[in-house]
């Protein structure tokens, strides 16, 4: 593969990933692409094509920048089955390595890992790819459920332990940076995407609500 | 004890719980509701009898319905050992029995102690665990056995 056809590639791949966080912006419907990041040219032209169709973006509008977002914050990268999350400093509780802890529940849904012990209480730990993936990469999921779950990020307090493959950076954003997300939709737990960072920033109070609420 | 540590003790009530195995983890199920523990006899299977339903059991005259309990729980079924265990439990005027891997102990558990069950994903299935403890730097999942089966379910045994 020549130079050249190394660029496109990659800016092809660039291109898919950011038409997917732009779709998940406007909560898919039918322009959300069925893969995501896309792979090989053609997938990609049909993801591109799919989201310049789609409706206005949220970055239109700006009536979900939370209080937290009105200075420079913090945020800490982290990988789920390939996609890069985000979640504030603010409102990260802490980060742990699965150490085998994990009691499994039985009578669960496949989202619902089980219990772990944190900080004197039983946190319960949630399979976050099964929530933020598209339903077509699901079914790919069975097979690396060890290896995509190898970290626990904290949120609410510790009552929830968020399963990802990798910790990443710490990286500051301002509220420019984001393409926040509006009221309405189908994903309350996406405060919007970072296209310069191809992220989705996480909504955390929103998330846990919808766990506990048992809606996800 | 003085007054106060008694008013906090009538508050902080103690409940046994008798604990089993099953795969990797270990349940508890309240003491007041288990009859006996028995080694693992003849069970008869019965034709037409829910999935979950191992077959029946002759105990003293009696006939009782041992249910495999890894089945019931959505766990993946495993092969007889010498430890495996018949617990006969009853719920609500319904007498069955529940095959275990193993039993282990009877624990003293306080109210404070327990924590109630997680609650993701609304799975009704899951109803029956009524909560979990730490004890021993493990966890018990501590099961409602009224629960365990649904008022139709219960009277589907009695049938047997």
């Amino acid at each position: 593969m020549t130079v050249d056809t190394r660029k496109a590639v990659l800016l092809d791949q660039q291109l898919a990933l950011s038409a997917y966080l732009d779709a998940l912006l406007n909560d898919g419907g039918t322009a959300a692409p069925e893969t995501a990041p896309a792979t090989g040219t053609q997938a990609v032209t049909d993801t591109v094509v799919a989201a310049e169709r789609s409706p206005a973006t949220v970055s239109e509008t700006r009536p979900g920048v939370p209080d937290w977002a009105r200075a420079p914050f913090p945020v800490l990268l982290f990988e789920v089955a390939g996609l890069t999350l985000a979640v504030p400093l603010i409102k990260l509780k802490g980060v742990v390595p699965e150490e085998g802890d994990t009691t499994p529940m039985p009578g669960h849904s496949p989202l619902f890992l089980g219990v772990m012990p944190y900080q004197g209480m039983q946190s319960r730990v949630v399979d976050l790819a099964r929530l933020v993936l598209p339903a077509d990469r699901l079914a790919a999921l069975e097979q690396d459920v060890h290896e995509r779950t190898r970290q626990r990020v904290m949120i609410d307090d510790g009552r929830w332990a968020l399963a990802c493959s990798t910790i990443g950076n710490v990286i500051e954003l301002e509220a420019k940076d984001v393409k926040w997300r509006s009221a309405a939709g189908k994903r309350p737990w996406l405060a919007g995407t970072v296209i310069d960072k191809m992220c989705a920033l996480l909504d955390t109070d929103a998330l846990a609500q919808m766990l506990a609420d048992g809606v996800a | 004890m003085t007054g106060v540590a008694q008013k906090a003790a009538a508050n902080d009530p103690v409940i046994q719980w008798v604990t089993f195995r099953l795969a990797d983890e270990i349940y508890g199920i309240n003491v007041m509701q288990v009859q006996e523990v028995l080694r693992v006899t003849e069970i008869a299977p019965v034709p037409g009898a829910p999935h979950y339903v191992l077959g029946i059991i002759n105990l003293r005259g009696n006939v009782v319905t041992v249910i495999d309990t890894r089945i019931r729980l959505g766990l993946p079924t495993s092969e007889m050992t010498d430890a495996t265990r018949i617990v006969i439990i009853e719920s609500d005027k319904h007498i069955v029995g529940i095959l275990v891997d193993s039993v282990a102990e009877v624990v003293d558990l306080r109210a404070s102690e327990m924590e109630s069950a997680p609650n993701v994903g609304n799975d009704e299935s899951a109803k029956y665990i009524q909560g979990v403890a730490s004890r021993d730097d493990e966890l018990l999942i501590l099961v409602d056995l009224n629960k365990l089966l649904t008022d139709e379910e219960w009277d589907e045994l009695a049938a047997l």
